[in-house]
């Protein structure tokens, strides 16, 4: 479906001299700095998969995402997408595809929203059954009458994004790029284009690449991560897996019946003494949540337990800093 | 067939919505409109004075009111916005979207100038044809062949002047600015397009450089042969002049597309 080898991508950028001398010499000589956005990546994707691209700004993600949609010209390497190389056959690939960049527009700005729908359906000569049996969809899922007509430019960035969103799936691609789509959405918005999400890859079995700065999108969206960072991939795997591997640190909340100003532990240590609620810190190496617990409840009376997961960013960050 | 009749919807639509666009703001039509009448006023009345004082003697008042008139309804086809747009997307990073819709980078800025055109047409150079009908005056062309080779050339006119600016637009793709080459030509070009004066009244060194380039195609060559200043005789010249122009311009795009768009930075993320 979509296979990526060894792509890398290298900007030339302009070292500017600061100060008023340096603006002066910058009319005559400039220096350029080369920056390798994306070096030597290769990864496949599969029909009806969907993908989570992670890492830091500037790790390249973005650029990743305009190669494969065809935007960018890459360096070296090449990307097969259906079968084609997208930035060289940028018309029929874009039949095929669709992107959404969550800070910017494709609809048009100054028009109704259902003026944008509307050019889409001649733009990629969309079969009329086809198009109101998707339309009709969108409608139901997304509730777009409540603002169909009105003018793009007044739509609020939840309610632009899932126009955003239909208008990109009207033409049944086969693949669709999202490029950070929940930027700047409160909980409720960003929980709707998510359950929206993953009903039309399931629905649909379109092909989904998100990058996402928040891990939320992406461990609720995502059945496989790659991590990049400096334009390098340094994790590619389930997203269980890196929980497994990485999220050896645990926390258990003990809320115990009596107050106990001391308690042994068989392993961990108390990370938070709030009287009866305890915050139990331990490695899972060291045991079980199980038998902490039964250790525990032989000695204490104990009203209630919760266990919980380290937090991905954590994770990620781990990786981050140790490497794998 | 199909296919066809299928681009060519695709075409007319989106040339329509950016036609739409420009209806949105109802305030800069009215201003506009209004400054296209006060120009062309002061341009009948200067010429009108400076006929009157026998300054020139090979052209009548109404000869130059005619050139004058005809100068303002053209250049609202031939004056193509394609280098400020590519900027504009460029600067913004909103290119992205030109190059991942179905349709080629080129035919969108040319339906986008096309739009402009058509719309330009509608609101400003209708209402000011037919105020200049009816209180300056007009002369008809001599010949209906006259009048279809105006038209032709105009056209013409039209594809060269987007060519010329959509190639500066690409030289921003290396620059990310092309607004001063865009200037730059623009000035040059008001000279050698013959905008506000007929060849006949340049001095010959002028005359001769404008000839050569192909902006006379856009005011000059087009009203002239409406005038029928050039006669019907020098009318297939013209035409393969400008045949070749535009052959001329779209080997060059073609030499410099791949080139430039290879260098596709986007801004913004």
């Amino acid at each position: 479906m979509i296979e990526v080898v060894n792509l890398s991508k290298t900007f030339r950028v302009l070292e500017g001299k600061t100060g008023f001398v340096g603006a002066v010499k910058n009319l005559f000589s400039r220096d350029y700095r080369y920056v390798d956005a994306v070096r030597d990546i290769s990864f496949t994707v599969k029909q009806g998969e969907m993908l989570g691209l992670i890492g830091p700004n500037g790790a390249g993600k973005s650029t990743t995402i305009k190669m494969l949609s065809g935007i960018l010209m890459p360096t070296s390497g090449k990307a097969l997408v259906n079968g084609i190389e997208p930035y060289k056959n940028r018309q029929e690939n874009a039949m095929k595809v669709s992107v959404v960049f969550g800070q910017r527009t494709k609809l048009w700005w100054d028009l109704p929203c259902y003026e944008s729908f509307e050019l889409h359906r001649v733009m990629y000569r969309i079969p009329e059954k086809i198009y109101k049996q998707n339309l009709d969809e969108f409608m139901e899922f997304l509730e777009l009458e409540e603002f169909w007509s009105r003018p793009v430019r007044q739509l609020s960035l939840g309610q632009r994004m899932r126009a955003e969103i239909s208008v990109s799936l009207l033409h049944n691609p086969e693949v669709i790029y999202l490029d950070e789509p929940t930027i700047g959405m409160d909980a409720v918005a960003k929980e709707r284009i998510r359950q929206f999400l993953i009903n039309t890859n399931k629905s649909r079995n379109v092909t989904l690449i998100i990058t996402s700065h928040d891990m939320a999108d992406i461990e609720k969206l995502c059945s496989r991560v790659i991590i990049i960072d400096h334009g390098q991939i340094v994790y590619e795997g389930d997203f269980d897996e890196i929980r497994h591997r990485y999220g050896r640190e645990r926390t258990m909340v003990v809320e115990f019946g009596e107050e106990y100003p001391e308690i042994e532990l068989p392993y961990g240590t108390v990370i938070k003494d709030e009287g009866l609620k305890k915050s139990i810190r331990f490695l899972r190496d060291q045991g079980t949540a199980i038998d902490l617990i039964t250790t525990l409840g032989k000695k204490y009376v104990i009203k209630d337990v919760s266990i919980q997961e380290a937090e991905i960013e954590s994770i990620i960050r781990e990786i981050y800093e140790h490497g794998m | 067939m199909a296919g066809v009749i299928g681009t060519f919807r695709t075409y007319t639509t989106f040339t329509l919505y950016f036609l739409k666009t420009r209806f949105v703001y109802r305030a800069s039509f009215w201003i506009n409109l209004g400054f296209s009448f006060l120009f062309l006023l002061m341009q009948v009345y200067l010429w009108k004075a400076l006929l009157g004082a026998g300054t020139f003697t090979d052209t009548t008042a109404s000869e130059m009111i005619t050139y004058v008139v005809l100068a303002g309804v053209i250049r609202n086809f031939v004056g193509s916005g394609a280098a400020y747009a590519i900027e504009d997307r460029l600067l913004s990073g909103d290119i992205v979207f030109d190059f991942i819709r179905p349709l080629s980078f080129r035919v969108q800025m040319l339906l986008n100038d096309l739009g402009s055109a058509f719309s330009s047409f509608l609101l400003q150079s209708a209402p000011l044809l037919a105020g200049a009908l009816l209180f300056v005056g007009v002369n008809p062309p001599p010949s209906l062949l006259h009048f279809l080779g105006f038209v032709l050339l105009t056209l013409g006119g039209l594809i060269i002047s987007f060519y010329t600016s959509y190639i500066i637009g690409l030289v921003a793709f290396y620059t990310m600015k092309a607004e001063y080459i865009d200037w730059l030509v623009s000035t040059i070009r008001s000279f050698l397009s013959g905008r506000y004066l007929p060849f006949w009244l340049y001095p010959g060194w002028l005359r001769a450089i404008a000839e050569l380039a192909p902006f006379k195609l856009m005011f000059y060559t087009p009203i002239s042969v409406y005038m029928g200043r050039t006669p019907l005789s020098e009318l297939p010249e013209a035409l393969l002049t400008m045949v070749v122009w535009i052959l001329i311009l779209v080997t060059v795009e073609f030499m410099l597309w791949k080139k430039t768009t290879n260098r596709l930075v986007v801004q913004g993320g």
